[in-house]
């Protein structure tokens, strides 16, 4: 498992026809994929049978008000074991409040309060589905309290929910650009290598000099590359999926930049 | 004022998402937001919803023009509280939420919540995880069948399949059949009111001839009139994957 790349509908139908795509794995969002029927749900199949498969999930909501979603996470469990699947992520953020959801994400005030809230409902997750889960850094455009720093709100829910993290790469960057707080390497070099789950990379787009939107729509931008280095210098090669939401471009171009993630590991390796 | 709790500065960057308004602190513990900055959260989740509805409901999207559509995803974030968790199954929030408005504008057709339904339907059989039957290739009075499990039957008052931007509909009863095939196409047909009783009625047990019998009784009608009037489109159906066979055949299916 060292470079993958997120599976959208718009080319799942070229990866279930390939032959072989040259990725280690394709990671998903089970709130795509759950109870799909159909072409999509055929083709899903197809792909699953062939790769590994990583879920990132979108819905958890692990810092909203409502209580968990149990029969959300049991069709994850069972979902899970019908295509193997052995690893589940979620965002460090909320995404719906008392009236339902808002299907986008927010950022959690970081607070102790905040904290053991989240770390809580990560182990209660834990436990429903008897597996250890990531938490993502998100990228977020705003800071509604800071009676912590970023750092360590997500070192303390780490500890205290123990659970491993998934190191988002350019949300690292595009969050010391657009607070000026830290820089990104010192917020990189203080995550805890022993709870790194993988990496994710992805591109951005640049509204202004101090605000960069994290849109997934664009390719990787060579800073982010350069930060990718130092991160896998600081942890070790971790293994690294590709994100690609909007302006989707051809597959072989999103499997260039897959090569590039692995030429970088490749490199990185040769140097310990 | 002072110190307030995360969940209380939470409700109030929802609230202001929701309302698409301006976002000022609860607390005095808690950070101002830079306008430039909770904009892009605004723009955000208001995009969000108003693209992929654009995508699922195309000709409500064009009916009701940019504008008008603006305003009722901005009612949508404002009133609706959205349950799925799933995004193939977003579209129905807007359905559910169309239904269920307090406020519908003079303007908006009175047709328009028939059309979503009906743009939802063809999305709902496309998505359905029950197979979708093989064709049958021989129906007679005696056959038992019922509708496939991908498929809809959706009775309105107005002809939503001929809506479009700039078209008046006429009200008339109309009766629509859509389904999904076992290629994953989809397709649909307009039904005659009493070939949509008759698809209504079948139930996977009883044979065309029982359904017939019953409701040559309700139109006036023998039963061999009927099947002499619907078997050639009844067959036709069945060729093109709407019609299923009894249940046992449907979990024949599912154990393969």
């Amino acid at each position: 498992m060292r470079a993958g790349l997120g599976l959208r509908r718009d080319f799942i139908e070229e990866v279930a026809r390939r032959e072989r795509v040259p990725v280690d794995f394709f990671e998903i969002a089970p709130e795509n994929w759950v109870r799909l029927g159909g072409r999509y749900g055929r083709l899903f199949r197809q792909v699953s049978e062939r790769y590994p498969i990583i879920c990132h999930g979108l819905s958890l909501d692990l810092g909203g008000p409502r209580p968990l979603d149990q029969a959300m996470l049991a069709d994850f469990k069972a979902f899970f074991r019908e295509h193997g699947i052995r690893y589940y992520s979620e965002h460090l953020s909320y995404c719906g409040d008392e009236q339902g959801h808002l299907y986008d994400l927010m950022p959690i005030p970081f607070t102790e309060e905040a904290v053991h809230y989240v770390a809580e409902r990560i182990r209660q997750v834990q436990d429903t589905l008897e597996m250890t889960i990531a938490i993502e850094n998100i990228s977020f455009y705003a800071l509604p309290s800071s009676e912590l720093s970023e750092v360590e709100f997500v070192q303390a829910v780490l500890e205290e929910a123990d659970c491993r993290l998934l190191l988002d790469v350019n949300n690292t960057y595009v969050n010391a650009v657009n607070h000026g707080l830290y820089d990104a390497r010192d917020y990189i070099a203080a995550m805890p290598t022993e709870r790194i789950a993988y990496l994710h990379m992805a591109g951005h787009y640049d509204e202004a000099a101090d605000l960069k939107i994290d849109t997934h729509g664009q390719p990787v931008k060579d800073d982010v590359w350069a930060l990718y280095a130092f991160t896998l210098r600081t942890h070790g090669v971790q293994p690294t999926l590709l994100e690609r939401d909007f302006n989707i471009p051809p597959l072989d171009e999103l499997l260039e930049e897959v090569a590039q993630i692995r030429q970088i590991q490749e490199r990185i390796d040769g140097q310990v | 004022m002072g110190k307030c709790d995360f969940r209380i500065i939470q409700r109030q960057f929802t609230r202001a998402i929701r309302a698409q308004g301006d976002y000022t602190p609860p607390c005095e513990a808690a950070n101002p937001i830079e306008a430039r900055r909770f904009a892009v959260y605004r723009e955000l989740f208001l995009n969000t919803v108003s693209q992929f509805f654009a995508n699922v409901y195309p000709t409500c999207h064009d009916v009701l023009g940019e504008t008008r559509w603006t305003a009722l995803m901005r009612a949508f974030l404002a009133e609706h509280g959205a349950q799925t968790p799933y995004f193939h199954f977003l579209g129905q929030e807007f359905l559910t939420f169309l239904q269920s408005r307090a406020y519908v504008p003079d303007a908006d057709p009175p047709w328009l919540s028939e059309l979503a339904d009906w743009e939802w339907r063809e999305l709902e059989v496309s998505i359905e995880t029950a197979p979708s039957p093989e064709p049958i290739a021989r129906l007679m009075p005696e056959t038992v069948c019922r509708l496939s499990p991908a498929a809809r039957l959706c009775a309105y008052d107005w002809p939503v399949h001929q809506a479009a931007a700039g078209v008046e509909l006429v009200k008339s009863p109309t009766f629509l059949l859509v389904w999904r095939d076992a290629q994953d196409e989809v397709h649909f047909a307009q039904l005659a009111p009493m070939m949509a009783a008759l698809l209504d009625t079948l139930d996977g047990e009883q044979p065309f001839q029982v359904h017939l019998a019953h409701l040559g009784d309700a139109w006036g009608q023998t039963a061999q009139t009927l099947w002499s009037q619907a078997s050639g489109f009844l067959r036709d159906l069945a060729r093109r994957g709407a019609l299923a066979g009894p249940v046992d055949g449907l979990e024949t299916l599912l154990g393969q």
